[in-house]
C-alpha cells in the first residue's frame, strides 16, 4: 500500500498496515494467508491540506495487480453533517479566544471579589460606615487572591492535561499493532525489510545510484539509511543503481533509452540496475 | 543493564565534572540539578573525546575503552576526595503551612504531568523507534556510518551525500555510536535513550534550577509549563538534535545568570556556562550563533565598561570554559565538514535582493508570530497565558532585568535574519524549521522568565497585603494618599480578635482592583463561583475540540 500521508488497510476489522507521518509517498507491505470465502477489507486515508491518493497492490503467485488506484478515490458526501463538522471545527479555531476570553474573565471577577473582600489584620480603632453586617460577612477563611491561584492552578493543570491526554490519544491512534516481542512495524523497519533481498547483490560499501520514476527523496534517504556505510547518490556515475519504481511501464520505458540494463526486479518496487558504459 | 552502562559511565563523568564546576549557592536541590548537567556534560566530554580518538587514530579501538575508564576512574577518585566537602548542602528552606498547600498543589500537578509526559515519551518512541524524518535521515545515519564503516568513518562527510548536511555537529552522532561501540552492535534503544534523556534533564535542570534560586513552587510551575507544550514532549523523542541544543542554552544560561545576580561572584559559573555554551556549538549549527552572541554580550561589553581587572578575569573564565569545545569544533569544521548548503549557496546579489524584498519581511513577521502566538502544537495557546499570568503576578524585585532576556532575544533575531537570507524556499524552509528554532530557546526563555517573576507565594502575600497599613495610619497610606480624620469606633466591630479591612471612602474602587467599582452583594455572590464554572466550561470545550482535532488522523 502507498498513500500521501495517513493510511490504514484493515482486513476483517483487523489493522493490517497503519502509515504515518507528513509524506509524499508512505509505503507500507504486509503478507497475509486468505481462506476461501468474502473478506471485509477497510482502506482508510487522511491528507492534507491538499487531496491525497492512495494505491493498493496486491502481489500473487508472482504476480502483480493493481486493486485500487489513486485516482478511484474521491471524498465522502457527508451532507449536512459536513456542515456540523465544519462547526466543530470552527469552535476549534475559536477555541483560543474563548480561552482568553474566559481567563480575562477570570481575572477580572477575582479582582472584584478581592476587592470585595477584606484580608484580616489586628486592628483597632476602624471606622466601618457599612456597620457591623457588612463586617462580618467580610470575615471569611479563604482569600479572594488565594482562590485566584487555585484558579489559576486549575487552569494551568486543564490546560496541561488537555494538551498531553491528546496528545496520548493521537499517539495512542497512530500506534501501530505491538507483537509480543514489541517490534513495531513503523514504515523505516519495513522499508528496511523490504530492501532486504538486495543487499546480497550490493558490495559492503561504495558508492551506488539511484533512479526513480519520479521526484523520489524519501526512497532516497531511506534508502541512504538502509544501506549505509554504503553512499547512495543519485548523481550519474556508479555502475550498480537502484531503481524505485511505481510504475511498471515507466520502468520499461527507461530501459528503452539502452544505457542501463536490468539485473534483477524484486517484484516490490525495486529494482537493481547496471549501467553498461559507467 | 548493560544497555544503560554507556550513558552511565558518561553521566558518572559528567558527576565529577559538576563536582568542579557548579557554582555554590544552588542550595537543597543542588543534587537533582547536579545530576541533570552531568547528563549533558558528560555526554559532551565523552562524544568529543571519542571525536579526538577517531582523528588521531583513525578507526575506533579497545583502547577507547581504557580511556574513559581511566577518565572515571580518576574522576571518581576525585570525587570521594572532594564529597565531604561539596556535598554539604544547606539546609532546605522552611515554608510556612500556607506555602506547604501551594507547593502541595504545584508538585502533584507538577508529577501527573510528568507521569502522563513519560507515556507521550514512550509512544512516540514505540510508533518511531528509528525517529523523525531529521533523526534518521541525518543524526542516526551520520552514527551508522561512524559504526559500520571502521576506518572509513570519513564517507560520512563526503560531498557525494550533501542533501544529508554531512556538515552538521557531531555531538549526537558521536553519543550514539559510542554506544553501540561498547554494546558491539546496533540498537534502536540507544538513540531513543539518548533523546528521552535529554527531554529529563531539561525537566529536571528547570525544575531544580528554579526550586533553587526561587523556591519549590516556582520549579513545579515551570516543570507544569515545560510538560504542557506537546511539541516538547514529541520532539523529547523524535531524536532530534533540537532539544539537546535546547539542553545546552538552558544550561548555559542557569550559571551565567546566577553569577550575575548572585552577590557570591564564584567565576567558576563562568567556566561551566562558557564549556556548556561551547557544547551547544558541537550540538547544532544554532549553537555556533549562540556563542557568538554570548561573547558579543559577555567578552564585548569588557570594552565598553570602564577598565577592570574584575571584567578582564570575567571574560578570561569564560573563554576558558567555551575553549575546549570550540576546538573540538573547528578541528571537525576545517578538517572533515564540507561547506554549509545554505551559506554555499549563498550569493551577494542573493543577498541584497532578499534584504529589499518586503514580501519576504511580511511573509517571515506573519508566521513568526503565527507561530508564536501558537507555540507548542497544542489546540490552546501557551504564550498568551504565560502573558497573562505575568501580568498578574508581578515581577520579582530581587532579581533580573529585561537584560536577562538579550541572549534570547538575540538568538531569535540571528534566526528571522538567517531567513530572510536563507537561499531555500523561504515558505518551506520557515514551514519545517521555524517551530523548531523557537523550541530551542523554550526551556531558557521559561526559566528566565521564571527566575524574574514572583512565586505563587509572593503574588498571594503581595495580593492579600492589609490596603491600608495600620503602622502608616498616621494620615496617609503606604502610597501617599491622604486619609479622613479617624471617625470614633462604631460599637461590636470586633469579632473573635480579627476584625475586617474597614473601606478607604476615597479609595474606593481604586485600591487593589484599580480600575472596578465595588459590586454589590448580590453580584458577588453569582460571581464567586464563577471562576471555577469557567474551568469546567474550559475543560469541556477543549476536550470537545480536542476530539475533532484527534479525528483527523483517522
Amino acid at each position: 500500500m502507498e498513500c500521501d500521508d495517513y493510511g490504514t488497510l484493515m482486513l476483517n476489522g483487523q489493522d493490517l498496515i497503519r502509515l504515518s507521518g507528513v509524506s509524499a509517498r508512505n509505503i507500507g507491505a504486509v503478507q497475509v494467508g486468505l481462506g476461501a470465502g468474502y473478506h471485509l477489507l477497510v482502506l482508510k486515508l487522511f491528507n492534507g491540506p491538499e487531496r491525497g491518493w492512495l494505491t493498493l497492490t496486491s502481489t500473487f503467485q508472482g504476480e502483480s495487480r493493481s486493486l485500487l488506484g489513486g485516482k478511484e478515490l474521491h471524498p465522502v458526501d457527508l451532507s449536512r453533517f459536513g456542515a456540523w463538522l465544519s462547526a466543530v471545527k470552527g469552535i476549534e479555531k475559536g477555541g483560543w479566544i474563548f480561552f482568553l476570553v474566559s481567563l480575562a474573565l477570570l481575572i477580572i471577577l477575582s479582582f472584584l471579589q478581592t476587592s470585595s473582600r477584606p484580608a484580616p489584620v489586628k486592628a483597632v480603632g476602624r471606622f466601618s460606615p457599612e456597620g457591623d453586617e457588612t463586617q462580618e460577612k467580610g470575615l471569611r477563611p479563604i482569600h479572594g487572591q488565594a482562590k485566584v491561584l487555585v484558579s489559576l492552578w486549575v487552569i494551568l493543570m486543564l490546560l496541561g492535561l488537555s494538551h498531553q491526554i491528546g496528545l496520548v490519544f493521537r499517539l495512542g491512534r497512530a500506534l501501530p499493532p505491538l507483537s509480543w516481542s514489541m517490534k513495531c512495524p513503523d514504515p523505516i523497519s519495513l522499508f528496511e525489510n523490504q530492501i532486504l533481498v538486495i543487499r546480497p547483490y550490493l558490495p559492503s560499501r561504495g558508492t551506488i545510484g539511484f533512479l526513480s520514476d519520479g521526484e523520489d527523496t524519501i526512497s532516497l534517504f531511506r534508502l541512504q539509511y538502509a544501506l549505509s556505510p554504503r553512499l547512495v547518490t543519485p548523481e550519474p556515475g556508479p555502475r550498480l543503481i537502484i531503481g524505485v519504481f511505481h510504475d511498471g511501464a515507466s520502468l520499461r520505458d527507461r530501459l528503452k533509452q539502452g544505457d542501463l540494463s536490468l539485473i534483477k526486479d524484486f517484484q516490490n518496487g525495486l529494482v537493481l540496475l547496471e549501467r553498461k558504459n559507467p | 543493564m548493560f544497555l544503560v552502562a554507556p550513558l552511565l559511565i558518561s553521566w558518572l563523568i559528567g558527576v565529577a565534572l559538576t563536582a568542579v564546576w557548579v557554582p555554590r549557592g544552588f542550595g537543597c536541590w543542588n543534587g537533582l540539578f547536579r545530576s541533570a548537567l552531568a547528563w549533558g556534560l558528560g555526554i559532551g566530554v565523552t562524544s568529543s573525546l571519542l571525536f579526538l580518538w577517531l582523528l588521531l587514530y583513525g578507526s575506533f579501538h579497545y583502547g577507547f575503552f581504557f580511556l574513559e575508564f581511566g577518565l572515571l576512574l580518576s574522576a571518581l577518585i576525585f570525587l570521594i576526595l572532594r564529597s565531604p566537602r561539596q556535598f554539604s548542602r544547606p539546609p532546605a528552606a522552611v515554608f510556612d503551612e500556607s506555602d506547604a498547600k501551594i507547593e502541595k498543589r504545584f508538585r502533584l500537578g507538577f508529577f501527573l504531568l510528568l507521569l502522563i509526559g513519560m507515556v507521550i515519551l514512550i509512544l512516540v518512541s514505540l510508533i518511531a523507534p528509528h525517529g523523525d524524518w531529521d533523526a534518521w535521515a541525518i543524526w542516526n545515519n551520520r552514527a551508522r556510518f561512524i559504526f559500520r564503516s571502521g576506518s572509513n568513518w570519513r564517507d560520512a562527510f563526503s560531498p557525494l551525500i550533501n542533501w544529508s548536511h554531512p556538515d552538521y555537529p557531531l555531538l549526537l552522532p558521536l553519543t550514539v555510536s559510542r554506544c553501540w561501540f561498547y554494546l558491539g552492535r546496533e540498537s534502536l534503544a540507544v538513540p531513543v535513550l539518548v533523546a528521552i534523556g535529554f527531554s529529563f534533564s531539561i525537566i529536571a535542570l528547570l525544575v531544580s534550577s528554579l526550586g533553587a534560586i526561587k523556591n519549590k513552587s516556582q520549579g513545579y510551575l515551570g516543570g507544569i509549563l515545560l510538560l504542557s507544550t506537546p511539541s516538547f514532549l514529541t520532539h523529547g523523542a523524535s531524536q532530534y538534535a533540537d532539544l539537546p541544543l535546547a539542553f545546552f542554552i538552558l544550561a548555559a544560561i542557569i550559571p551565567l545568570y546566577v553569577y550575575d545576580h548572585s552577590p557570591v561572584k564564584d567565576k567558576t559559573g563562568l567556566m561551566l556556562g562558557g564549556l556548556l555554551a561551547g557544547f551547544s556549538a558541537w550540538t547544532k549549527n544554532e549553537g555556533l550563533l549562540f556563542v557568538l552572541i554570548l561573547c558579543l554580550l559577555r567578552v564585548g561589553r569588557v570594552f565598553f565598561r570602564p577598565f577592570s581587572g574584575r571584567h578582564w578575569a570575567e571574560a578570561a573564565f569564560f573563554l576558558s570554559g567555551l575553549v575546549p569545545p570550540l576546538v573540538i569544533l573547528i578541528l571537525f569544521k576545517t578538517t572533515l565538514a564540507p561547506s554549509n548548503d545554505l551559506l554555499s549557496l549563498t550569493t551577494w546579489d542573493l543577498v541584497t535582493s532578499h534584504l529589499t524584498d518586503p514580501k519576504r519581511y511580511l511573509l517571515i513577521a506573519k508566521t513568526f508570530f503565527t507561530t508564536l502566538f501558537f507555540f507548542g502544537d497544542g489546540s490552546l495557546p501557551l504564550l498568551p497565558f504565560l502573558l497573562i499570568y505575568a501580568l498578574w503576578v508581578g515581577r520579582s524585585s530581587s532579581l533580573g532585568g529585561l537584560w536577562s532576556f538579550a541572549p534570547l532575544f538575540l538568538q531569535l533575531l540571528g534566526y528571522l535574519l538567517v531567513f530572510l537570507l536563507t537561499p531555500q524556499d523561504l515558505q518551506w524552509h520557515l514551514g519545517t524549521s521555524q517551530g523548531r528554532l523557537m523550541l530551542h530557546l523554550w526551556p531558557a526563555f521559561l526559566w528566565v522568565l521564571l527566575a524574574q517573576l514572583k512565586t505563587p507565594e509572593e503574588a498571594r502575600k503581595r495580593k492579600n497585603r492589609p490596603l491600608l497599613p495600620l503602622h502608616r495610619f498616621d494620615g496617609s497610606d503606604d502610597t501617599g494618599f491622604p486619609l479622613l480624620k479617624e471617625p470614633p469606633t462604631p460599637p461590636g466591630w470586633l469579632h473573635n480578635g480579627r476584625t475586617s479591612m474597614p473601606p478607604n471612602p476615597l479609595k474606593m474602587g481604586s485600591s487593589s482592583c484599580g480600575l472596578f467599582p465595588r459590586p454589590s452583594e448580590k453580584v458577588r455572590k453569582a460571581a464567586s463561583p464563577f471562576p471555577f464554572s469557567l474551568c469546567g466550561l474550559f475543560l469541556h470545550v477543549s476536550m470537545i475540540t480536542k476530539g475533532v482535532s484527534l479525528g483527523k488522523l483517522d
